[in-house]
């Protein structure tokens, strides 16, 4: 049922030219095909910057850590992405305090985990985040905070944390002083050394405190600390810079947050990472410290929550933002801790940012890893901000139900399911909870759909009895005696598809499972280097210890099997070793070292196996870690025995890559910086944009049975393209041609909706697909001129419906309805639920496209929706019924039209003696009487009135809006109404006999009655582009089926 | 550009198309000018009429266009044989809205008058733009849905602002970007032309097909069966009912 159509008809086009085989594969090739977001919002993501307005409503930005720059008009409640075409990190986000409309964005987290992505410098919009423009510092891969002098919208300081994986010299303190046209370096440590937080007295911009930090990331390791760690002061603008040390911690120091009291500029708060992290506080500028608190979350994990900030308007409290946002209302001596002091509520923990109204301080906004939430008192209570779908994936699977599922692990938000599509679009509520922790792998088991697996960080593994709710701990263990296994922070797992039941896990071993998890058989040696040198997880973190598992090492990081060789096994570790077994794990050869072109040690980001031949792989590697930010993708065709590099350097760095599943030509990569699609095997490469933002997509996959491509991006949730079927159709011989009709999948005729709810604007709600029948097609070029639309056809080739073409270059979807036009029903005082025209009955239907003078043609097929619990015969008595009503409503419109047509001509002549008057006026009063028995005629909001024409759209409405049988109270009514409207008719017909032969007669043959005939009404009224006679056989019987 | 000229090089799709050199605001404007038949041919356009189909989701209206130089407009539009009326005469903007039970006409609001006064421009803001009081910027190039365009932003004399973005080759309408107030919201509405066809005596391109998305979302679609210029009008159609209309309001057009 599920097929597609496999005809594609092409009809007369223009002959090929040479040149215009050399039409280049864009964006705008992919045109109308979108993307869609599911979200979920309902937990969020990382928020690493936030800013605002201070005013009763105050406008807020949002930076992500990974999901862009988002903005509030209404004080929070609802949010628009307002950075999709930018890079997706954010570093800091600043409201110029002069000119409110003038923001500036530092890219590039500084909150900087082992998942942080990199920025490419700073941006800034002068009116509002409209329009950005980059303003240079593109290496400084992370920036901290921008602060804008209080004196001047062209003086601005960047505090650039800089590269986390590599020695960089663009990192410090940058100053522009004419809006960053120029950039100068005003304090600079070295290399390894970068800014980790800035702040600049508000009622003298020459003051400015920097805190700069020695840190560096390594595939396996973290270190923050360092000779190059200290805290800075200018006094003269950023002229000058000399270190602060008087009471601060002598030996080495780690990262270092700030924050200055806004009523009294000379009291300066720092959190200083040293052997012992505390909290100091200076009063007179700086120049001296002391030692306050050192609680627990003041000291925790300082290169994370690098946060702290000051009421605006009294200078003793304090706000530690960290695994929870602790306050301290005595100066910083001490603050409440986790389990009381009003923050015990449910926030999701690691805060990152803090904005405080400076004209109402108990106005609190808080920035999470699970999102944004509002406080009108102080941080007493939250509000959780709804409409954030900001979540960072890591991995996407579906399940075959339909509508499907998909499920899959966020960063720090566990692990979630929830549906493709709902009725009403999928709301918060659609969405399951399914695991805990750090999210990774997800699946649905696919013997027994009531069971999950889900992992959480360093190869945790759950198993889900999705009914009850309760979850079994099932990951393997190593034996009395043999190594400790190792797991990745983001440990693969994959439910084979091509052998049921089985499932696999990766340490640095190849671990099997055939009976859900309960026992395991490791069929692999180590796959890894081993290396020693790459596990020191333990000693991880620098000043402050942070073994998380973050840095686990040396460690399988990717699994993929073959759908055509259930033998066949591929293997890739995060230290750069790729390889295959062709035995079911018997055997292992490794294969990664023929690859040409990769730094050594490369972590393998993806092996995916080829869905058409067995020797056909695809490999991304991923650099980043070590500072090398290239694309590198591979394809073997030899089981690894050769490589060859994809056509691909420059997208970012590469997560995933998959060959569609029918289309062995037709690429999808996944790399920090969005989708690529390639139509020609990996030779050139187009990002895909329509409604997808410049985000990382972490994972992807193609639904075999419903042909989408649903994305894993890790910032912005699950994003879907609905039904690529005129993807893998599109050949570069026909991008050259003006017009190309393309397959669509069959559209599904969806029974069912949303029934009333009225949630307020708080809830982010996904987008549904289309639930209607798509028609699709490719332009060459935009239609600019002349005569452009789209039949539906009958199989006598009569039109039954006219469609508005779609007109854009590229790929076109143009929506039917599946539906007949509404009926047309007569003037009345009040609206009947008869919008909708009857549906039309599944088959196949002829589509023709009309361009100017040319016309091409294709098919559309309808389908049942799977689910539906009426018989065929019961979908076709409904069309019946429908179609009765229908007939009869046009049929009674059409004689009161009649009648008052009559009327008009009568009420336009002029100069009539008394007795045609009279004729006249009785002809008008019967009229009125009629119509006033057959319509509502009072006037007011809510009548109650219901006449003949009401009673029959009420029905109508509800015999078209349920699509099986008619109950027999329905039946009974129909026979009753159409009976009526006969009555009308005849009551019409009964008026012209009896009074329009005298009427006639005493007007006279010089003005003529002309009686409005039924032709002529059905044309003037004909709703639409085409004035078309309705084929109502087809609401019947179906369409003919065209291949 | 010559009018009887445009047929001929709309029929050019296909042939290879260079991208020119930057041009000067004056020199677009120019363009435009004569894609749309000229300045007398435009200045002596002193009405328009056009009905067709009005199109939102699965839902399809009949609807009349009138407008009548300076400043008149007449829109009607007709849903289950209940008439909605919007129009301005140069000083009263007013509407019928007969779908909840109120058939008698009312005073815009004065966002909805804002819009209708633009409405009421037969030209729009790139023809005699200075008259107007209209200031005009150029933007440069860009993309619409990957057609290659020219951005220009207008700056009323009331501050709004609306942004036309015109076809490099042909120099006509692709897409008008525009933000207006909504019960003291902001809304954004982009309107896409399309179908372009030839009309009246001197073959002016006017668009047959526009497509309007508010914040990004669908909200409309128009589309014209027919367009005609210099018709005669009667003015008494712009003007707000007394009493006597409102009977006729809550009636079909028949």
């Amino acid at each position: 049922m599920r097929k597609l159509i496999s005809g594609l008809i092409v009809a007369a086009v223009l002959p090929t030219t040479l040149w215009a085989k050399d039409i280049k594969i864009d964006s705008y090739t992919f045109g109308g095909l979108k993307a869609r977001s599911i979200g979920p919002a309902v937990m969020s993501g990382r928020i690493s910057a936030l800013d605002a307005t201070a005013g009763d409503v105050p406008i807020i930005y949002v930076g992500t850590a990974s999901g862009g720059l988002w903005k509030s008009k209404d004080g929070g409640i609802g949010f628009d992405p307002i950075f999709d075409e930018h890079n997706q990190s954010i570093g800091a986000v600043k409201v110029d305090p002069n000119q409110q409309e003038n923001i500036w964005v530092g890219t590039g987290e500084s909150w900087v985990r082992n998942t942080v992505s990199v920025g490419d410098g700073v941006y800034f919009s002068d009116d509002s985040g409209e329009k950005w423009k980059h303003l240079g510092l593109a290496k400084t891969e992370r920036i901290a905070a921008i602060e804008v002098s209080t004196q001047s919208s062209d003086t601005v300081f960047v505090c650039a944390t800089g590269a986390l994986w590599s020695d960089a010299k663009e990192r410090g303190v940058y100053r522009t002083t004419d809006q960053g046209l120029n950039w100068e370096k005003v304090l600079y440590v070295n290399e390894s050394t970068g800014c980790s937080d800035l702040v600049m007295d508000p009622h003298n911009p020459n003051i400015i405190y920097a805190g700069m930090w020695q840190f560096r990331r390594h595939p396996d390791y973290f270190t923050s600390g360092g000779e190059g760690s200290g805290l800075y002061r200018s006094v003269d603008g950023g002229d000058s810079w000399q270190e602060l040390s008087n009471g601060l911690p002598k030996g080495e120091k780690g990262r270092i947050a700030l924050a200055i009291a806004k009523s009294q500029s000379t009291t300066v708060y720092a959190t200083v990472e040293s052997a012992s992290t505390a909290l100091y506080r200076s009063d007179d500028m700086g120049k001296s410290w002391q030692k306050k608190s050192d609680a627990g979350m003041v000291q925790m994990r300082p290169f994370y929550f690098g946060e702290l900030q000051v009421d605006p308007t009294d200078p003793e409290r304090v706000y530690k933002p960290s695994f929870i946002t602790v306050t301290s209302t005595d100066g910083g001596e001490t603050f409440s801790s986790m389990f009381g002091g009003g923050f015990n509520f449910p926030v999701h923990p690691d805060h990152h940012a803090l904005w405080i109204n400076d004209k109402n301080p108990n106005q609190l906004v808080l920035g999470t890893d699970g999102g944004v939430y509002i406080s009108y008192n102080k941080g007493g209570n939250w509000r959780m901000v709804g409409t954030l779908p900001v979540s960072q994936f890591y991995h996407v699977s579906h399940d075959d139900q339909w509508p499907y599922h998909v499920y899959g692990g966020l960063q720090d938000n566990g692990s979630w399911e929830g549906p493709s599509r709902a009725p009403g679009g999928i709301k918060p509520g659609d969405w399951n909870s399914i695991g805990m922790g750090d999210g990774f792998w997800a699946f649905v088991d696919k013997q027994d759909p009531n069971i999950i697996y889900s992992e959480y960080q360093g190869g945790k593994l759950l198993r889900l009895n999705r009914h009850i709710g309760e979850v079994k701990n099932i990951p393997p263990v190593a034996g009395d005696g043999e190594e400790m296994l190792r797991f990745n922070w983001n440990t693969p797992l994959l439910v084979s598809e091509v052998n049921p039941g089985t499932l696999y896990y990766g340490s640095q071993y190849l671990h099997r499972s055939m009976d859900q998890g309960e026992s395991w058989t490791t069929i692999s040696p180590d796959l890894t280097t081993d290396d020693p040198k790459r596990q020191r997880q333990a000693s991880t973190g620098g000043l402050t210890i942070d073994n998380s598992t973050a840095e686990n090492n040396a460690t399988i990081y990717t699994i993929a099997e073959s759908l055509v060789d259930d033998q066949l096994l591929w293997v890739g570790s995060d230290d750069g070793i790729i390889h295959v077994s062709k035995n079911a794990g018997e055997s292992w050869q490794n294969v990664g070292k023929n690859i040409k072109g990769i730094p050594k040690g490369t972590w393998v980001s993806r092996v995916s196996a080829s869905p058409h031949q067995a020797g056909t792989a695809f490999v991304t590697f991923d650099g980043h870690r070590t500072g090398d930010m290239q694309t590198y993708a591979y394809r073997t065709d030899d089981y690894g025995q050769s490589w060859s590099a994809l056509a691909a350097d420059d997208l970012g760095y590469a997560w995933v890559l998959k060959q569609d599943r029918v289309n062995p030509e037709l690429l999808f990569l996944g790399t920090e910086f969005g989708l690529y699609i390639s139509l020609d095997a990996g030779s050139t490469w187009a990002r895909f944009k329509e409604n997808l933002p410049k985000v990382a997509v972490h994972d992807l996959v193609i639904h075999p049975t419903e042909h989408d491509v649903i994305l894993a991006t890790h910032g912005r949730g699950v994003y879907i393209i609905d039904d690529i079927s005129p993807l893998r159709a599109l050949t570069q011989e026909m991008l050259s041609e003006n017009v190309v009709m393309l397959p669509s999948r069959p559209s599904v005729m969806v029974e069912g909706g949303a029934l009333q709810s009225f949630s307020g604007g708080n809830d982010f709600i996904g987008e549904n697909p289309s639930e209607v029948a798509v028609i699709t097609y490719y332009l060459k070029k935009r239609h600019m001129f002349g005569d452009m639309k789209i039949n539906v056809l009958d199989d006598q080739d009569q039109i039954i419906t006219s469609l508005v073409a779609g007109k854009r270059r590229g790929i076109n979807r143009v929506d039917w309805p599946m539906r007949l036009k509404a009926p047309k029903f007569p003037p009345s005082t009040s609206l009947v639920p008869g919008f909708q025209g009857p549906r039309v009955a599944e088959g196949t239907y002829k589509v023709e496209l009309i361009k100017g003078k040319k016309k091409y043609y294709s098919t559309v097929e309808l389908v049942p929706d799977p689910r539906s619990s009426h018989s065929k015969a019961d979908r076709m008595a409904q069309q019946a019924l429908s179609m009765k009503l229908y007939d009869a409503i046009n049929d009674l419109t059409f004689q009161l039209a009649q009648l008052k047509d009559v009327v008009t001509q009568l009420n336009e002549k002029e100069g009539l003696k008394s007795s045609q008057q009279a004729k006249v006026e009785k002809f008008e009063k019967a009229y009125n009487q009629l119509n006033a028995r057959f319509t509502a005629t009072k006037k007011g909001m809510i009548t109650g009135e219901s006449k003949l024409r009401e009673q029959l759209g009420t029905l109508f409405g509800d015999v078209v809006g349920f699509n099986g049988k008619p109950s027999q109270t329905q039946y009974q009514q129909a026979d009753t109404l159409v009976a009526e409207v006969g009555v009308a008719l005849k009551a019409g017909q009964d008026l012209l006999d009896q009074q329009l032969p005298a009427l006639s007669k005493s007007l006279g043959d010089d003005q003529p009655i002309k009686l409005l005939d039924r032709a002529t009404w059905d044309e003037k009224n004909g709703l639409g582009l085409a004035t078309q006679k309705v084929n109502k056989a087809w609401f019947v019987n179906g369409g003919h089926v065209y291949h | 550009m010559k009018n009887n000229s445009l047929w001929l090089i709309a029929g050019l799709v296909g042939s290879s198309f260079t991208v020119q050199a930057e041009q000067s605001l004056d020199e677009i404007l120019a363009e435009y000018v004569e894609a749309k038949g000229g300045m007398e041919v435009i200045e002596n356009t002193q009405s328009m009429t056009a009905t067709g189909t009005m199109t939102s989701g699965p839902m399809e209206f009949p609807f009349t266009f009138t407008v009548k130089a300076p400043d008149k407009v007449y829109m009607s539009f007709e849903v289950q044989g209940m008439k909605g009326i919007q129009a301005f005469d140069g000083v009263t903007g007013w509407q019928v809205m007969p779908f909840m039970g109120k058939p008698e006409a009312v005073l815009m609001s004065e966002d909805e008058l804002k819009q209708i006064k633009d409405q009421a421009d037969i030209e729009g803001p790139l023809i005699n733009s200075k008259e107007k009081g209209i200031e005009l910027e150029l933007i440069g190039p860009t993309e619409i849905e990957g057609t290659d365009v020219v951005e220009i932003k207008a700056t009323k004399k009331n501050g709004d602002v609306i942004h036309l973005f015109l076809d490099q080759e042909y120099k006509l309408e692709v897409m008008t970007r525009a933000k207006m107030s909504m019960m003291g919201q902001e809304i954004e509405a982009e309107t896409y032309f399309s179908d372009y066809k030839e009309v009246g005596e001197a073959g002016v391109p006017i668009p047959h097909s526009m497509d309007v998305k508010i914040n990004g979302s669908n909200l409309q679609g128009m589309n014209f069966d027919k367009v005609e210029f210099n018709t005669e009008i009667d003015d008494s159609i712009f003007v707000m009912p007394a009493v006597a209309e409102k009977k006729e309001a809550a009636e079909a057009i028949e």
